[in-house]
């Protein structure tokens, strides 16, 4: 057997390390893309956005809300079922962030190289979706209430056609491991060859997963004024909703970009030598960059013409794609 | 603020959800609500997301103005009344100085009865430019308000260079104006305008443009001509119905029948034409804006006006075209200093008399496209 | 949709005078007294037959008031309230405003809403503002004021409480000033 550098740190507790650390990394993470999220946003609106914290472009704005937010009063109605009122935060976030286990930074970087990765990836991205249902109810609040309801409704709205983009990829792959999908993607994405239809629909569908304009009824501010989280306040509120959001919408990036961009694989042979974490950052920077561009610019639509949308447009359209992938697969063509 | 209708607490018909129970839930919007930008409350009865009947409930920013306008003289009275719809504090000072000038029979100068038209017109630019910007925000869209604010400033700068204030201006008196037009206003007032009208594709193709505003905004809302004139609505709402009725055409006062300058009709009446004319009404005002400065007439900026202004006895009802809509002013004289009575009829208060019967029916998101293209403000509803 | 309205079609502005005169013709006995004032037809109904009256204004051809402008009142204290029904002719292009004489003591007319459905409001605020009393009208509570609220503030004897304690400081006129200023 061969020994190289990636077996030595497979085995090692060092390996385990750095897989605990890319879970510890997530809160940065989510403060660095809520960082260029108000900058993005604040350029495309003509304005500077944050200047004043942290002295140089407001960099430590995001940390300087966090540290804020934990300075808050946690206030909670009178009518609030406070047990679950309480674990909201965390199902949410443990929704977001259990995406993370499957998603190779690496051909070894991955905590757990899952056989089953993409369906597991799928599973618990929806977990997030029971906190929120349980934030609408235990707020006690109307507001809310809609809030959870709309994005039950909305998870049967985009989770089919999330998971039949999804299952077109695996098909074209021929396995289930994100490793695998990623490495079938070696030198030509299947964004660009083979699934392009199956790219454009999941991006949709995690748009709506992740609850962001154009379709962020969820937590639509001018109309149920957060939805869900109305209730919620300081820690919880920053917790609950944003590093949710945030690393929601992270996961979602990154497996979109392993999923149709090839996660860590080079685009080139020639690139080969630009490490694999520096080519799966890139990609999921630039997803993360289409979301924010697209929230900055859409209104958002109806709850009842997204269901319109999934069910008229994206189901048909992904289970077209999903039968021209076999048929090019049975005819060798791909 | 009133009570809670009777027919808000009626139980429900069940014979439309073919037998399954649903229950009926009301929902109270406002008074502190992102979509009411302000103090209006609706108190809305849904079932699900659709809304069985609604029932706007106002008075949160009732000031009294009618009450407190008998103890003040005809100067006095303009501070306050600018403060009715405070977006277009000019407009609301206009038709005051108009009824007092029409009762003494005062000359006003050809100088001030422009610079009263420029002034009110970019005072309508202001007015629409912010309900352009805050009904994307309300849809979900949160770039357009910041242009909006972009152009609004340089005119807000023309404005505040005349008079000093960037809201309650308190600059129009009875016989003309409070002042001349500053050194360097001819300018600015150009360039703002210029810059408007040369973004406003911008707003067109963002907004008008985009095929999930057009989702949200085509259809919804519809408002029937017949049960708008019923109610009083003026403004683009009632020209979005595809009336033409703008007093400056239709009773024309101050110099506006001596420019040249269109209405734009909607013909469906609905929230995307509401919109679609409130966009183009800031491209007429434009027009007659650069019309009005170049034709500026030199000469007094205030007529000859008697220290102690003493108006006979009589009444008057003066109007004019707000922004929002049509601002009357009935005023009753007592042969004092002060008026005896003066009702005032603001547009805010008529148009969103109708919302009730807008609203019924439409999704909890309609709600919010259809309060957003009504173009309200509060302080206008409840004076 | 309804019918759409005639005003629809367009308008031209019928010269007032002419316009009062086909007012006077239409509405003959129903009004006491029909002129013109600075562009605008006044026209005085008798308390008794209001609605009768605003219906031969909305629905003549001829008239087509149709634009329910605003109502309102004037306290006229001891002479009683006068009622102000102001409509527009958009096809005429002119302002007709209906005087309405009613007594100080328990005022009361018959409500326009069935006529006008924006009466609905206006009759409302006319309502707690007043005191006067609008027959027929659907939901007759406050609109502005809370409900337990007492008086009509728009009345002329209506005091503000707070002018009892501390004069008003915007007193313009020197015998003003001297009288403690005003109670409003």
């Amino acid at each position: 057997m061969v020994t190289t550098l990636h077996h030595i740190l497979a085995n090692s507790i060092v390996l385990l390390a750095l897989k605990l650390g890319i879970l510890l990394l997530l809160l940065p993470a989510t403060l660095v893309v809520g960082y260029v999220e108000l900058k993005v946003m604040a350029h495309m609106q003509h304005r500077l956005g944050p200047m004043y914290a942290g002295a140089y472009h407001g960099w430590a704005q995001t940390l300087a809300d966090g540290l804020k937010f934990i300075q808050k009063e946690d206030i909670m109605a009178a009518a609030t079922d406070r047990t679950v009122f309480s674990m909201v935060p965390y199902i949410t976030m443990l929704g977001a962030a259990l995406t993370f286990v499957v998603i190779p930074f690496s051909r070894h970087g991955v905590i757990a190289n899952l056989d089953i990765g993409l369906f597991y990836a799928l599973a618990v991205s929806s977990i997030s979706v029971i906190g929120v249902l349980a934030a609408g109810w235990a707020s006690a609040n109307k507001y809310s209430l809609m809030g959870g309801l709309r994005a039950a409704a909305q998870l049967i709205a985009y989770e089919l056609p999330l998971v039949l983009a999804a299952a077109a990829v695996a098909m074209q792959a021929g396995s289930l491991s994100l490793v695998s999908i990623a490495e079938a993607q070696r030198y030509v994405p299947f964004a660009l060859w083979a699934q392009p239809l199956g790219f454009l629909i999941f991006l949709a569908a995690a748009t709506a997963e992740v609850s962001r304009t154009p379709f962020d009824m969820p937590v639509a501010e001018a109309e149920i004024i957060t939805g869900a989280f109305t209730e919620y306040s300081a820690m919880k509120f920053a917790f609950g909703l944003f590093a949710a959001e945030y690393i929601a919408m992270i996961g979602m990036s990154a497996l979109a970009a392993t999923l149709f961009l090839g996660g860590y694989v080079p685009l080139l042979p020639q690139l080969r030598f630009v490490p694999g974490p520096v080519w799966f950052l890139i990609k999921t920077g630039l997803l993360i960059f289409l979301l924010i561009w697209i929230r900055w610019t859409f209104p958002r639509l109806r709850e009842d013409q997204l269901q319109k949308f999934a069910w008229k447009v994206l189901i048909p359209l992904s289970l077209v794609n999903i039968f021209v992938t076999g048929a090019l697969k049975l005819a060798h063509w791909t | 603020m009133g009570t809670v209708p009777e027919d808000l607490t009626r139980v429900p018909d069940l014979s439309s959800t073919g037998g399954l129970h649903t229950e009926e839930m009301v929902l109270n919007v406002g008074p502190q609500h992102p979509a009411t930008h302000g103090v209006l409350r609706v108190l809305v009865s849904v079932d699900g997301e659709r809304i069985v009947r609604a029932e706007p409930v106002i008075g949160y920013m009732h000031r009294g103005h009618e009450k407190l306008v008998e103890q003040r003289d005809f100067r006095q009275i303009t501070n306050l009344l600018s403060r009715m719809d405070w977006l277009s504090g000019i407009n609301n000072e206009i038709p005051a100085s108009l009824a007092v000038e029409r009762m003494l029979e005062l000359e006003v100068p050809r100088r001030a009865q422009y610079l009263r038209v420029i002034l009110a017109e970019l005072n309508r630019i202001t007015n629409h430019l912010m309900f352009t910007g805050s009904f994307g925000l309300e849809l979900g869209a949160t770039t357009p308000v910041m242009y909006a604010f972009r152009e609004r400033e340089l005119i807000q700068e023309a404005l505040e260079l005349v008079t000093g204030g960037r809201m309650h201006f308190g600059f129009i008196r009875p016989g003309g104006l409070k002042e001349d037009v500053p050194r360097g206003f001819v300018e600015l007032a150009r360039r703002g305008v210029r810059q408007l009208v040369a973004k406003i594709p911008d707003y067109e193709n963002l907004l008008m443009g985009n095929e999930i505003f057009k989702q949200r905004t085509v259809g919804v809302g519809r408002l029937d001509p017949a049960l708008a004139l019923d109610h009083g609505v003026s403004g683009p709402i009632l020209r979005a119905c595809g009336i033409p009725y703008d007093i400056r055409k239709v009773d024309p006062y101050l110099v506006y029948d001596e420019f040249e300058f269109d209405t734009p009709l909607g013909a469906q009446g609905d929230s995307f034409d509401r919109f679609w004319v409130l966009v183009q009404e800031m491209k007429e005002s434009a027009r007659i804006v650069e019309q009005a400065l170049d034709g500026l007439p030199e000469g007094s900026h205030i007529g000859a006006v008697p220290k102690r202004l003493t108006l006979p006895k009589g009444q008057i009802y003066c109007h004019a075209e707000n922004p929002l809509g049509e601002l009357g002013y009935y005023l009753v004289s007592d042969g004092g200093n002060k008026p005896y009575r003066l009702k005032i009829r603001t547009p805010s208060f008529s148009n969103i008399s109708v919302a009730a019967h807008m609203l019924r029916g439409a999704f909890v998101p309609d709600m919010i496209a259809i309060l957003g293209s009504m173009f309200f403000v509060v302080g206008d509803i409840d004076r | 949709m309804a019918t759409p309205p005639r005003s629809l079609r367009s308008w031209e502005r019928v010269d007032p005078e002419e316009f009062s005169r086909r007012v006077a013709g239409k509405l003959g006995d129903a009004a006491a007294s029909v002129d013109v004032r600075n562009g605008t037809i006044h026209v005085t109904l008798p308390a008794g037959d209001v609605v009768g009256a605003a219906r031969v204004l909305k629905e003549d051809p001829e008239l087509d008031c149709a634009y329910f402008n605003f109502l309102s009142a004037v306290d006229w204290e001891a002479e009683g309230f006068e009622v102000l029904v102001a409509l527009h002719s958009l096809t005429y292009g002119n302002t007709v405003i209906a005087h309405v004489r009613l007594p100080a003591e328990s005022p009361s007319m018959a409500s326009l809403t069935a006529l006008y459905g924006g009466a609905n409001w206006h009759e409302r605020e006319c309502a707690e503002m007043f005191g006067i009393d609008f027959d027929g009208h659907p939901n007759l509570v406050k609109l502005y004021l809370p409900e337990d609220f007492e008086g009509y503030p728009l009345r002329r004897s209506f005091k503000l409480a707070s002018r009892r304690y501390k004069a008003w400081p915007g007193a313009k006129d020197e015998e003003e000033a001297a009288a403690g200023g005003p109670l409003r």
